[in-house]
């Protein structure tokens, strides 16, 4: 697949259950109950389980790494957590990913990534520098 | 109020790491990636956050009230399986903005003595 400034990514869900937040928990060791304790993330004021910031994140490079072949590819990765994603029991989370090829210079493209749930932004500022092209690569 | 002279406090693993296939195969089946030559690029936050943690040791930080405020990667090479790799933390910051109160930690992370990652972490203290 060739890239050119400009190019919008095509868009790609995600569902996050219960049982991802709980396999994510365990795989990067992050075991806060606000994660996976419903009850515990009521006492502490939130509406529910709310999703990693990290996970999304990560959803979000799982994204880009499929889209420019390979997790290898993605040199600079960078987001603002902005708003949490909430996980009901038996309620999976649909966040959308989308993105923009904003410049591509010295085989490098510039990707601005939009990450969607509800309708609303849960991620801001979110930008990766991704390799096109080894051979121009400084 | 955190105590502002941990600015500067700079903490490096005193014995490096190896990284195993089957945390980057775990880590890649709870992000549905399929891909698990390599870790995906946000993989080093699993063990960076630990460093981070131990940088902040008595600084008066109320874990409980932290959230996650921005994370950000620069990745010279991927870490993949086999990897022989040391981590330091450094505080780069510590600012109170809207009542709450941010902290700019940075990690380096080296493969035999080439660093290969950096990441930037605001942690944010809700006031």
């Amino acid at each position: 697949m060739t890239f050119t400034t400009g190019d919008i990514l095509p868009t790609r869900a995600f569902s996050i259950d219960r049982a991802m937040l709980k396999a994510y928990a365990d795989a990067s060791g992050d075991q806060n109950p606000i994660h996976q304790d419903e009850a515990f993330a009521k006492s502490v004021g939130l509406p529910n389980v709310i999703a990693h910031g990290m996970l999304t994140m990560a959803l979000g490079g799982t994204y880009l790494a499929e889209l420019f072949g390979g997790p290898e590819k993605i040199r600079k990765f960078g987001v603002r957590f902005t708003k949490p994603i909430i996980v009901a029991e038996g309620e999976p989370a649909k966040v959308e990913f989308s993105g923009t090829v904003t410049s591509i210079e010295s085989g490098i493209a510039s990707i601005e990534l939009t990450a969607r749930h509800s309708e609303q932004k849960v991620l801001g500022m979110a930008t990766a520098e991704i390799v096109i092209d080894e051979s121009v690569e400084k | 109020m955190i105590d502002p002279t941990i600015v500067g406090k700079r903490i490096t693993s005193t014995k490096p790491f190896i990284v195993d296939q089957s945390a980057i195969t775990l880590f890649c089946q709870a992000i549905g990636e399929r891909d698990d030559r390599f870790a995906p690029p946000t993989f080093s936050f699993t063990f960076i956050i630990s460093a981070f943690e131990e940088s902040l040791k008595g600084a008066g930080i109320d874990w409980s009230r932290m959230v996650h405020g921005d994370q950000r990667f620069e990745i010279r090479e991927p870490i993949k399986a086999g990897d022989i790799l040391t981590l330091s933390s450094t505080v780069e910051s510590v600012r109170s903005a809207a009542g709450n109160e941010l902290i700019s930690v940075r990690a380096d992370i080296e493969r035999e003595g080439k660093g290969i990652i950096q990441a930037w972490s605001t942690l944010v203290v809700r006031g």
